[in-house]
């Protein structure tokens, strides 16, 4: 009997071979499924990776802007706006910030206890939100009362004869003024730091009055040593003036309000706001002025805070609306018109000086020099959830 | 020819799931480093923002420091009465006297005070406005800030003034011990707050330059990962360091 080589089976002479691309076949799906495995995996983790980044980014981002909206809030802050809230009251920005990174935040002042205020900010960035907090105060007009007990404080004063020195209506507004521009309290104000508010005309150690002379006040002289104030002014020293002054001058000056665009151009030449023209842009401007030297004011019309380190002369017209600090000598002459206190080394006066609490705390209140906000002792970012 | 295909297929199968596997470790140890780093440095930047160096930092090693904690802001809503004082608190938990102080932030340099009890009180809008003992909004308004306030009464050891604003703390411990950063409040046991992927003895928490002034001081905190051979560094800032924002402060 003869055996034939062959085919087994019909299937295996119609497909000779087929074992082996099962094999194959079953190793290529082997390699697809782990390579796609693979892939999955990494693409997971990488995925959960920018999750966890993005996250990341996000909160930062929030905290930044939260604190952003904070740093904003102080850099925008108007003293008049934060001393008229009530104790415990809370002021909140009125728009959203925008910020940078698409972020946006807003922001509220919340009045705590005297001039201690709380400011709040709070910001969105991407899923994550975020809010900060920091304690800031400001300086309280009534710390610079001291510098000025009478209308005229001096260690040596002389009233010329054409010199007019009063008391009268110093709690009411000047007749320029709007009568809404005093401190309804100014009288507890001045009580508070002088025990009464009365107000003398003179505090000074030595007074010369000459003939034709007019004084008056409550009383009208009050004759005690007033050492000169050399350090600065109130909790201020000079640096500090220096550094937080609204205007600087030396020299010679002519005050003139100046109004560009219907705005008060604050930087202009001379410009120390308008007391004489509540219409003005520049009615509500009184600034904080330093004068590191000697100082002339040949005339013109201003108002504000006005400190000079050195020696302080008011010629011809001149016009001013606020306290006057001299570390120095004073010197006025007969058509100087002056509305608030004056406080100097020595003093020789022969214009008119309207005493006035009225004009001395809107001036202490409003000059953006002695408004700012400051860290409320060493802390100033407050935790808050 | 089959067997050579597929012992060729299986190994490379072989390898590539072994390379697969070698991947997938590196990129969990890599997010695990990612995990801590970030971790560490958000809880750390979170509390050190609102930490004065002198003050609050009540002791320092080269692997540990000791801090308050700060879990809380509450303003009085009046003055201390014989019930306690009256407080709009928001904070991240409940206050818990057995564990928290109060530090009084006005008038300036006041010391932390004991918190003897801190306790709900279900205060109509009616009660609320008769704490308002002067002028102004009511205390009702205050946890409106946040949302999520509310009025407590705390028994303080000393009286405080309306509207003092006051710090809730308590006192707790970072480290770097066991591989992991770890906090401990008090004297309880120190809780991990990362995973443990560090190598305690080559990694450091330090406060630096407190001597130098409140200005220079920061936290500096180096994380040795054995597993990658990778060190990163944080170089944390206390946020009451920074010098005077926003302005000079007056003498």
């Amino acid at each position: 009997m003869t055996l034939k080589r062959g085919p087994s089976c019909p299937e295996a002479r119609a497909h000779p071979g087929s074992g082996r691309p099962g094999i194959v076949l079953f190793a290529t799906v082997l390699l697809v499924t782990v390579l796609a495995v693979t892939l999955a995996a990494g693409a997971c983790l990488a995925l959960r990776g920018l999750v966890v980044a993005r996250a990341r980014s996000d909160a930062l981002r929030a905290r930044m802007a939260a604190e952003s909206t904070v740093r904003t809030t102080v850099a925008l802050w108007r003293a008049s706006d934060a001393r008229a809230l009530p104790a415990l009251g809370r002021r909140t920005l009125p728009d959203p910030l925008r910020l940078p990174g698409d972020a946006q935040g807003g922001a509220s002042v919340r009045r705590l206890g005297g001039d201690l205020f709380l400011v709040i900010g709070s910001a969105r960035a991407g899923v994550a939100r975020a809010r900060a907090g920091a304690l800031v105060r400001v300086l309280s007009p009534t710390s610079f009362l001291p510098s000025f007990p009478g209308g005229l404080t001096a260690d040596r004063a002389r009233l010329g004869p054409s010199a007019a020195l009063g008391t009268a209506g110093g709690y009411a507004a000047p007749p320029a003024w709007p009568p809404t521009a005093c401190d309804p309290a100014a009288r507890d104000s001045i009580a508070l730091v002088f025990g009464s508010a009365a107000l003398p005309g003179i505090v000074a150690g030595d007074v010369a009055i000459a003939t034709g002379a007019t004084l008056d006040g409550d009383p009208p002289e009050v004759e005690r040593a007033v050492p000169p104030d050399t350090a600065g002014f109130g909790p201020l020293p000079w640096a500090q003036l220096a550094r937080w002054a609204d205007r600087v001058e030396t020299g010679t000056v002519f005050a003139t309000p100046t109004a560009a665009g219907g705005a008060c151009a604050r930087t202009a030449p001379g410009n120390w706001g308008a007391p004489l023209d509540p219409d003005s842009p520049c009615a509500d401007y009184l600034p904080l002025i330093f004068a590191p030297g000697d100082l002339r004011v040949l005339g013109g019309s201003g108002q504000g805070v006005l400190v000079v380190r050195g020696r302080l002369s008011l010629e011809g017209d001149a016009r001013f609306y606020g306290p006057v600090l001299v570390a120095g000598d004073i010197d006025a002459a007969e058509g100087v018109e002056l509305w608030g206190a004056v406080r100097a080394r020595t003093a020789d006066w022969r214009g008119a000086l309207h005493a006035s609490p009225c004009v001395v705390l809107r001036a202490l209140g409003a000059a953006p020099g002695l408004s700012r906000p400051l860290r409320a002792g060493a802390r100033f970012w407050v935790p808050v959830f | 020819m089959a067997l050579v295909a597929g012992t060729t297929a299986c190994a490379g199968i072989a390898l590539l799931v072994r390379a697969d596997g070698r991947l997938a470790l590196a990129r969990t140890r890599r997010l695990a480093r990612t995990e801590t780093v970030r971790i560490g440095a958000a809880v750390l930047r979170r509390e050190l923002t609102h930490v004065l160096p002198l003050e609050d930092v009540r002791g320092a090693g080269g692997d540990t420091v000791r801090l308050r904690l700060f879990r809380g802001l509450a303003v009085a809503c009046a003055a201390s009465g014989a019930d306690g004082v009256p407080v709009a608190f928001v904070g991240d938990r409940q206050p818990d006297p057995s564990k928290d102080s109060v530090l009084p932030l006005a008038p300036a340099g006041a010391p932390a005070l004991a918190l003897a009890a801190s306790s709900r009180v279900p205060l109509t809008a009616a009660a609320l406005a008769a704490l308002d003992r002067g002028a102004g909004t009511p205390c009702a308004g205050l946890p409106a800030d946040s949302g999520r306030g509310e009025v407590l009464v705390w028994q303080l050891a000393k009286p405080v003034t309306r509207g003092t604003p006051l710090l809730l703390f308590q006192h707790g411990t970072y480290a770097v011990s066991e591989r992991a950063i770890r906090l401990r409040y008090g004297n309880e046991g120190r809780q991990p707050l990362t995973g443990e992927w560090l190598d305690s003895r080559r990694s450091r928490l330090e406060v630096l330059s407190l001597a130098a002034g409140p200005d220079a001081a920061r936290v500096d905190v180096r994380l040795y990962f054995p597993a990658n051979a990778a060190e990163r560094r944080l170089r944390l800032p206390f946020g009451n360091a920074r010098s005077s924002p926003p302005g000079d402060s007056p003498p």
